[in-house]
């Protein structure tokens, strides 16, 4: 009630009457602690800026709650508890020093509390003021946080040692975030707004002993999902390697070499992960010799006797291919590696899992490697003799029992799709072998439609079924012009039947469903015209779902498919289309990011229908006028972001209308004069867009195009609305972009303008 | 027991990449969008998304 009420502005007096309760000396033990939990409660759930204002207050309350002085250790608890939640709020407080030592002795005190959940309450207090407040930490660190979370780290006490840890990768995270920050201050030539105190670089030799020690502590149950010290361990490894880069190798080294064939499963596995945990952060002359050195160690460590430690090694190996590809597929080591992991793939279902994303890797790794000569795609890759072999142990994968385990299924065919889409021309023949076998267990799958009884049962066949058209999705894009005609007719049964049986209700089936018919549709061009008048009324259902808006905006990308794949011929479907997209855009309860993709498809429906735009030309200007004016609050990043798209895709569908009525041939249609009274509103939108500080590379890219699009069809009526500063300026920008689009554009542009100078 | 970084373990945060997946179609839709756009122009004739 109170969430609600006091966002509101109403009852004004509960703060006071909660705080007055926890100070009042006469309280009971029980009315403070539930004073402090509501405190907490409220805390935890209302918009920081709404409690501002009375920061000091609840501030006050919750430091007379956690004084070690207090005799109830439930009052203790409920008050750190309400400070975990009220951090947020009480910058002002933080800001003042004499405020700021008070609440940090506090809290370091009950770090110390002999009363477990309080010293983790107050840990986690430290995790957050650290993320909160880094910039006052200093007087702190090296007398108080270090020692408290070092010791806390070493603790035998789970949730305690969790706490230590996570302080450390919170501050490693920061000195990530703040070393971005000084490397993007320095190119802009301006001092960074926030400085590294270097804590991680400094504490490094203390707390990654620690760290080791804690990886050696496994659970028993190799098989446990839970969290634990030894997994935050590997994290924290993972964070304090990107932040110190080659500086941890001298800490980490020698426990790696030292346990690595240790007797013991535990010391084997913890140097493992050792290893595959600081390779993110290191730079490539250290990296590239280790990871030589490492590879036969790791490839027999994928035959180990112990689960936990070919579970690691296939981790390792995926990160290997991530991060140093050219050591996993280079000549000597990718046979042997090839092997373990087929062979890891019949492993239990966590191995298996982990090593289909090392497929996953290793696939890119050495399509990217291969040569491509002049053509787009190369000719043969490293893998071509294994391909089909692999492909095949993929497919057995994805056929488990136990798939469902660890993401087993959904991580073999994530691999599946990774090797279709890096390969080379000469594995063809297994791409179309496989396409076959997808679309013959899709329709097996939508046979098994009827016999689904089980929630469970249901949520596995639409899985799959997801899983099925998003692995079409990259076989089709490997097939060839000659051959997609040929299967096209069976893969649009599977898929209109999908869309009209149960699983196309859901709707991740559904937007997987029309992300196929995309690629589909691409695929065949003009030849996807015989399947409109069956696949059209499942295109509207898409279209009208307001409320799973990623399948709208599947369905709104499957329009513009068409619309460049049918050209004129989507004529007859436009009436229909354009009233549902006008409806998506005048409701205001569908998310905004359905909108911009709908304006940029108003460009492709007037590229594609010419002349016959005319009859929607005028609603579809009001509504790209009205987008036009949209304006958000400068201080939210994500309608910035929003915006910024929202104002290309007006451009685009501006350019798309103009390019449409003026017709392909070099020849001006006449119907473009239909747009000419709006010139002015368009040009002054360009100015408005180019003067913008977010302007982007595709509005630069965007407002250069239309610059020689009004150029070509207006001539000289526009030259002196194009010859503005702000106009002027973008294109000198443009002409110096690293995209060569944009580049082109502005150049061409540029030329269309002297040309008409020079006419005149 | 939780941790803001629980998806950095191993490969818990992989869970499947339909987010990419929906961000690479967008990209090919305006990839091929611009392509359209620069052959009507008939001045340009840049690579698709996929063949490059």
């Amino acid at each position: 009630v109170a969430v609600a009420e006091l966002g509101e502005g109403q009852w004004d007096d509960l703060i006071s009457i909660l705080v007055e309760n926890v100070v009042n000396a006469h309280s009971t033990e029980l009315k403070k602690e539930a004073s402090l939990e509501a405190i907490g409660y409220i805390c935890q759930e209302i918009d920081a800026e709404v409690l501002t204002e009375q920061s000091n207050p609840i501030l006050t309350a919750i430091i007379h709650g956690m004084r070690s002085t207090e005799p109830s250790s439930y009052v203790r608890l409920a008050a750190t508890q309400a400070l975990l939640n009220s951090l947020e709020f009480t910058k002002a407080n933080f800001d003042k020093e004499n405020e700021r030592n008070f609440i940090m002795e506090v809290v370091c005190e009950a770090t110390q509390s002999s009363d477990m959940r309080i010293s983790v309450a107050a840990l986690q207090c430290l995790v957050k003021i650290l993320t909160l407040y880094y910039q006052y930490m200093e007087p702190y660190m090296g007398q108080a946080l270090f020692p408290i979370t070092l010791e806390a780290m070493k603790s035998d006490v789970d949730e305690i040692s969790l706490q230590g840890i996570e302080f450390w990768s919170n501050v490693s995270d920061e000195e990530i975030d703040l070393a971005i920050e000084m490397a993007e201050a320095t190119e802009a030539g301006r001092p960074p707004v926030r400085t590294s105190r270097f804590y991680a670089r400094g504490a490094l030799q203390y707390i990654a002993p620690v760290l080791m020690q804690k990886l050696t502590k496994q659970d028993d149950s190799d098989d446990e999902l839970e969290w634990n010290p030894s997994k935050a361990a590997s994290v924290c490894l993972m964070l304090l390697s990107n932040c110190c880069e080659d500086d941890i190798v001298p800490h980490v080294l020698p426990f790696i070499r030292t346990n690595i064939k240790s007797e013991n499963w535990r010391y084997r596995e913890a140097a493992l992960m050792a290893f595959g945990s600081i390779l993110g952060g290191l730079e490539s002359n250290t990296l590239v010799p280790l990871v030589e050195e490492a590879m036969p160690t790791l490839i027999e460590a994928m035959y180990d006797s112990s689960i936990a430690v070919r579970d690691t090694a296939a981790w390792t190996f995926g990160r290997i291919c991530e991060i140093v590809p050219e050591a996993a597929i280079n000549d000597t080591y990718l046979k042997p590696l090839l092997e373990s992991l087929v062979t890891g793939l019949k492993a239990e279902p966590r191995v298996a899992a982990n090593v289909c994303w090392a497929f996953t890797g290793l696939a890119e790794a050495a399509y990217e490697a291969a040569d491509c000569g002049d053509s787009n795609q190369p000719k043969t890759y490293c893998m071509s003799s294994y391909f089909d072999f692999i492909v095949e142990r993929l497919l057995e994968t994805t056929d488990r029992q136990d798939a469902a385990q660890h993401n087993l299924r959904s991580a073999a065919y994530e691999a599946l799709m990774e090797m279709v889409k890096n390969s080379p021309t000469d594995c063809y023949v297994t791409v179309q072998k496989t396409t076959m076998v997808i679309l013959e267990r899709l329709q097996q799958v939508l046979q098994m439609e009827n016999h689904i009884s089980s929630q469970t049962d249901r949520s596995l066949f639409n899985d799959l079924q997801s899983l099925l058209c998003a692995t079409l999705q990259s076989v089709l894009r490997k097939m060839t012009p000659e051959d997609a005609p040929q299967i096209s007719d069976a893969i649009m049964t599977a898929l209109l039947t999908m869309f009209a049986g149960n699983a196309g209700k859901a709707g991740g089936v559904q937007e997987d469903a029309l992300m196929a018919v995309s690629t589909l549709v691409e695929v065949l061009g003009e030849g996807f015209l015989k399947y409109m008048d069956a696949f059209k009324q499942y295109l509207y259902v898409g279209l009208k779902n307001h409320q799973e808006y990623q399948v709208c905006i599947a369905a709104v990308g499957v329009t513009g498919d068409i619309c460049r794949a049918l050209k004129s011929k989507v004529l007859p479907y436009c009436d229909e289309i354009i009233l549902l997209l006008l409806e998506n855009l005048g409701d205001p309860s569908i998310h905004r990011s359905v909108k911009p993709q709908i304006l940029s498809v108003f460009g492709d429906i007037a590229l594609s229908i010419g002349p016959d735009f005319k009859k929607y030309f005028d609603v579809v200007m009001q509504m790209l006028q009205q987008a036009s004016n949209a304006q958000v609050d400068r201080n939210d990043y994500d309608m910035v972001e929003y915006l910024c798209e929202l104002r290309e895709s007006v451009l685009e569908a501006y350019t798309g209308i103009i390019q449409g009525l003026k017709g392909a041939g070099g020849e001006v249609q006449a119907d473009v004069a239909l747009v000419e009274p709006h010139v002015g509103a368009i040009v002054s939108f360009m100015t408005q867009v180019a003067m913008e500080p977010e302007r982007t590379d595709g509005h630069m890219s965007v407002v250069a195009g239309l610059a020689g699009d009004l150029c070509t069809v207006f001539g000289q009526r526009v030259l002196p609305l194009l010859e503005t500063r702000p106009l002027l300026d973008l294109l000198q920008a443009a002409r110096l972009s690293r995209t060569p689009r944009t580049k082109t554009l502005a150049n061409w542009a540029t030329k269309e303008i002297r040309k008409l100078k020079q006419q005149a | 027991k939780s941790s803001n970084y629980e998806a950095l373990y191993k490969n818990w945060g992989k869970i499947g990449n339909q987010e990419e997946r929906r961000k690479k179609l967008l990209e090919i839709q305006k990839s091929n969008r611009n392509n359209k756009i620069d052959r009507f122009r008939g001045i340009l004739n840049f690579n698709s998304v996929e063949d490059k």
